[in-house]
């Protein structure tokens, strides 16, 4: 079971042991590089080298580096004025605005932030404002993303968040969120306690999650909502997460008894167990032990064991193969499975199907 | 090695097994095709450019290959793809090199954050350089391509790309990229043959390259500082104008025409206002007669610099942190 797929062998070890990264030949760069860009982990690296000192990564690997840096910067950047503009709009409306996932790391001024890319910012909000929050945040310039009829009941009668939000001058994405999985799903963990159990940041009405439900939201995001394709980035978060909050007396002995509380116990198995594959050592034995009662059964546990490993393989296309693809699209398969019962699944793909076609009709 | 020493056939064989690493300015590029007309477009437009046979590390790795599907044979296509970025739509495989210069572009201009990039052709004489800074359908290339026949040394004619401690241009040398009735205008004034064949496109009425001169390629390791920044616009029927435009106004516009201003954040400011302490002058620029268009380029070196308000940073009062 230990079988790693050779393409991916230099990006776990440096994630692993960055100090590796001042043995690596220039050859082992160049597969690196990319593979770290693809997995959006390139400005990890960056900020894996300062850390290290550039001057002892190759010279022309280190610009490279210094542009994932700045890129991530950017992002970093981006980020605070994005919080600052929500808070906002959104403090005379709500008592409670939880930033989720980025947002959060860069908040709370987490580790898990550092070099890290950004694609959209996501909060959490009591699902009885929710008809406020999204008034005020239409009037303040932010618009649906998804017109269609279809679409906006699609989140609104079964996600567990608004339909996406774009600004509409500084085109950043905003996902407003009222629990962490969707509502038709198989676990449903209850927000009131996320919400009751948030840390409030200093400036009022900001909170973040508490450090373990941040780790279960981690979990739950990537393996039981299944965005799988950000997958190695996700166990990078959630090592960061561990390693961060692992020194609190409280957080290991609170972590699996809050799993159960939330429904979030299988995705808590799948993470560490995952994790401790990634990064071996980071979860004490005793935790990894409880844990085991979570796990899945016999088939499908080493089933997806195997599918997660292929699946998190970087998507480079020289290296691309049937089963990373056959992995992913298991996966996606997987999620969607999770995400809605059948009766309501089948006529969903069945509509999304129709409609591509339409529109591919159209487009003819 | 340089490209024209290698045989077309190698050079295929490479292209389709590992990839062939060409020096283009700072920039190794691994590129692979199964394509023969790649290897064709290579040693063509590539000529004088060095080949880096075993390089263990590229900055960019390019593919460009056939259409998927019923695609490679039935009104066949190609598309490019860097890493995993498919950056353009397929387009009709006959266009295959433009798409390998298209694909080059995208790449230098999505991944060298470690240069302040600007849209823009720029072109060396008497050690200073001439930034032309437009929009595309400006007559940017054509003006550029112009000039090169008249032997300024072409550093690029889509990417200005400005190094960050000391805002000297660096050249890409890369061939230039001709399109519609201006591939006609450039061949009549091209006695060196330096003018490629045009591939016809019914979207942009035929694209052709222009090759770079040999001097072009071995001078692709020597930056230079700016001397001009000009804004120009092609108008039919124009008379041949021009105004000064003050740098500050001249830095607005660069910095909208820029592709990595705002990702750069402070650096990328202090770069440009460097720069543009370091111009001799800036202008807009109208024009319809490409031959008055050049005389009036190559009168620019004699004119005095232009007086204005300097933009550096350093003249500015301290702000201070938005809190």
């Amino acid at each position: 079971m230990s079988y790693v797929p050779s393409a991916n062998r230099p990006l776990l070890q440096v994630l692993r042991e960055p100090e590796q990264m001042t043995h690596l030949a220039l050859a082992d760069w160049d597969l690196l590089v990319r593979q770290a860009r693809c997995a959006r982990l390139l400005g990890r690296l960056g900020y894996q080298a300062e850390q290290l000192g550039v001057e002892r990564i190759p010279e022309s690997v280190r610009p490279h580096l210094e542009a994932a840096s700045r890129t991530a910067e950017k992002h970093r950047t981006m980020m605070h004025w994005e919080i600052h503009q929500v808070r906002q709009v959104l403090g005379p409306v709500t008592q409670k605005i939880v930033l989720l996932k980025g947002a959060a790391y860069v908040a709370a001024g987490l580790p898990t932030a550092q070099g890290r890319l950004f694609s959209d910012m996501d909060i959490l909000v009591p699902k009885a404002d929710l008809a406020q929050v999204e008034q005020a945040l239409l009037a303040a310039g932010w618009q649906p993303m998804k017109l269609h009829p279809y679409d906006q009941r699609y989140y609104r009668a079964w996600m567990h968040e608004l339909p996406p939000l774009e600004h509409r001058t500084r085109q950043t994405t905003l996902d407003v969120h009222h629990t962490i999985l969707p509502e038709t799903g198989r676990l449903h963990p209850d927000p009131q306690k996320l919400l009751a159990d948030a840390r409030p940041l200093p400036e009022p009405p900001l909170y973040v999650l508490s450090p373990t439900d941040m780790l279960l939201h981690s979990a739950a995001h990537l393996f039981q909502d299944g965005e799988i394709g950000g997958a190695l980035r996700d166990l990078v978060d959630m090592a960061d997460l561990v390693r961060c909050f692992g020194a609190e007396p409280e957080f290991w002995p609170n972590l699996l008894h809050r799993a159960r509380q939330l429904e979030l116990g299988r995705p808590l198995w799948y993470a560490l167990a995952h994790l401790e594959w990634c990064f071996p050592g980071l979860t004490p034995k005793e935790v990894l032990q409880q844990a085991q009662s979570e796990r899945p059964p016999w088939p499908i546990r080493p089933l997806m064991h195997l599918l997660i490993r292929w699946a998190i393989q970087p998507e480079l296309p020289e290296h691309s193969t049937w089963l990373g693809q056959t992995a992913r699209w298991l996966l996606y398969v997987r999620s969607h499975w999770l995400r809605m019962p059948p009766r309501l699944l089948l006529p969903h793909l069945v509509h999304k199907a129709l409609r591509r076609w339409h529109h591919e009709e159209e487009e003819k | 090695m340089i490209v024209s020493q290698c045989s077309l056939n190698a050079l295929r064989h490479q292209l389709r097994w590992g990839g062939v690493c060409i020096r283009t300015g700072p920039f190794l590029c691994r590129i692979q095709s199964p394509l023969p007309e790649i290897a064709r477009a290579l040693a063509d437009s590539y000529a004088h450019f060095p080949v880096i046979p075993e390089a263990p590390f590229a900055d960019i790795h390019l593919r460009v290959l056939p259409g998927r599907g019923l695609r490679r044979w039935i009104r066949p296509q190609v598309f490019c793809q860097c890493d995993t970025e498919v950056p353009f739509n397929p387009h009709p495989r006959r266009l295959a090199p433009a798409m390998l210069e298209w694909g080059l572009n995208w790449a230098v201009a999505n991944l060298a954050h470690w240069y302040l990039m600007i849209h823009a052709a720029v072109l060396e004489r008497g050690g200073r350089c001439l930034v032309l800074s437009a929009l595309a359908e400006s007559g940017k290339s054509t003006l550029c391509a112009a000039l090169a026949l008249r032997g300024w040394r072409v550093f690029s004619d889509e990417i200005a790309l400005i190094r960050l401690p000391d805002s000297q241009l660096v050249p890409l040398a890369r061939p230039i990229c001709l399109k519609g009735a201006s591939i006609e205008l450039i061949r009549q004034r091209d006695c060196e043959g330096l003018v490629g064949p045009t591939w016809p496109d019914p979207v942009r009425g035929g694209i052709a390259l222009v090759r770079p001169r040999r001097e072009t390629v071995a001078g692709m390791e020597t930056p230079a500082p700016v001397g001009w920044v000009v804004f120009p616009k092609f108008e039919p029927g124009c008379p041949t104008q021009f105004s000064p435009l003050p740098k500050a106004l001249a830095f607005l516009r660069l910095a909208d025409n820029s592709f990595n201003y705002s990702l750069l954040g402070t650096t990328g400011f202090q770069t440009l206002a460097a720069l543009l302490d370091q111009a001799q002058g800036c202008y807009k620029f109208r024009y319809s007669k490409l031959d008055e268009a050049v005389l009036w380029f190559e009168r620019l070196m004699d004119r005095p610099p232009e007086c204005s308000a300097s933009v550096s940073s350093s003249e500015w009062p301290e702000m201070s942190e938005p809190s």
